[in-house]
């Protein structure tokens, strides 16, 4: 499977719904295998108004495409788009879980470090689900080309049952803030997160995206 | 909402470094740390000797009320980085450093409750 994500910043963030009305016939031609296209909710930072998420079953089927979802989004008026093509990384789903999610939440990092540093970022970051229950699918990525001004390197993404999950025990438990948030505190002397975050989310159809 | 949550710096000085250290944590750490909500528990010298021969651990101790103070602190550190830069204008004093995150035994399983 490989993956395709765009943020888009309307320009007029009052258009949001009859742009993604307007885009979702579009996106309709780029022969994704799976689309999701949503307004952001409130609370993103960084997040943007709108986002595009496709999957093809390959990065080539993918590069096939590529200039029609490029063409689709230049027609409309944005002062950025945020971007990522990726290949799944490490990745879970929650016992049970087959659908059902009402939102889901992607975040793109920026990370610089050194090889042991980079890699409990990703270790510390893998171990959420295990303390942060309403966490039903979750996947850590590598970026092969990032979109826009900040040169993303990783995408975590997940699906939530509901808002509260993703704002309540995901940003509450002392796994978040105690541990994985190290990585991203200027103060923290082995930080590695060194752009601000694109933290966005939007309702999900309930199908499942990460698998 | 449960707390307090402690931020906690663990420093190892250059000899002679310490006393220079905590006066620049007074001086130009502390304004920003209470402009973003935290407060300064307790700095600690071990050994408490003021020495030009001698390093020390120093560790500073500071407190926000609850998790939506401390995101509250960790959002103001990212949109201001004069307290991270504290660090770096500091560096030459300083041979290692650890900062971490605690809490109070006693409210352990009720952070978790979420």
């Amino acid at each position: 499977m490989y993956n395709v994500t765009r943020i888009l910043h309307l320009t007029d963030p009052t258009d949001t719904q009859v742009v993604i009305e307007q885009l979702r016939p579009k996106l309709d031609t780029t022969a994704a295998s799976r689309i999701v296209a949503g307004a952001t909710l409130p609370g993103v930072i960084n997040g943007g108004d709108v986002i595009v998420h496709l999957q093809y079953a390959d990065q080539e089927a993918w590069l096939a495409q590529r200039d029609v979802l490029d063409k689709t989004l230049d027609a409309i008026a944005t002062t950025r788009i945020d971007g990522v093509d990726y290949a799944g990384g490490p990745a879970g789903v929650r016992d049970g879980y087959t659908g059902g999610a009402d939102v889901y939440r992607t975040l793109l990092i920026h990370a610089e470090g050194s090889d042991g540093a980079l890699a409990q970022f990703s270790a510390d970051t893998l171990c959420m689900p295990r303390y942060v229950q309403s966490m039903l699918a979750w996947r850590l990525s590598p970026v092969d080309r990032a979109i826009g001004p900040t040169p993303w390197t990783h995408v975590w993404e997940q699906e939530y049952r509901d808002l509260d999950g993703l704002l309540g025990e995901y940003m509450l438990h002392p796994v978040h803030w105690a541990v994985v948030d190290r990585w991203f505190d200027p103060e923290f002397p082995d930080f590695v997160v060194r752009s601000p975050v694109c933290h966005t989310y939007c309702p999900s159809d309930g199908q499942p995206i990460i698998t | 909402m449960s707390g307090p949550i402690f931020i906690v710096e663990r420093i190892t000085t250059h000899p002679g470094c310490a006393e220079k250290l905590v006066a620049a944590i007074h001086d130009d750490y502390l304004p920003l740390a209470t402009a973003r909500g935290m407060s300064l528990d307790r700095i600690l010298v071990s050994p408490p000797i003021w020495d030009p021969e001698l390093s020390n651990e120093v560790t500073v101790t500071w407190t926000v009320p609850d998790t939506a103070a401390w995101w509250q602190m960790a959002k103001g550190g990212r949109a201001d980085r004069r307290s991270a830069e504290f660090w770096t204008n500091h560096a030459d004093l300083i041979a290692h450093r650890e900062r971490s995150m605690a809490a109070p035994s006693g409210i352990v399983q009720e952070l978790a409750d979420v």
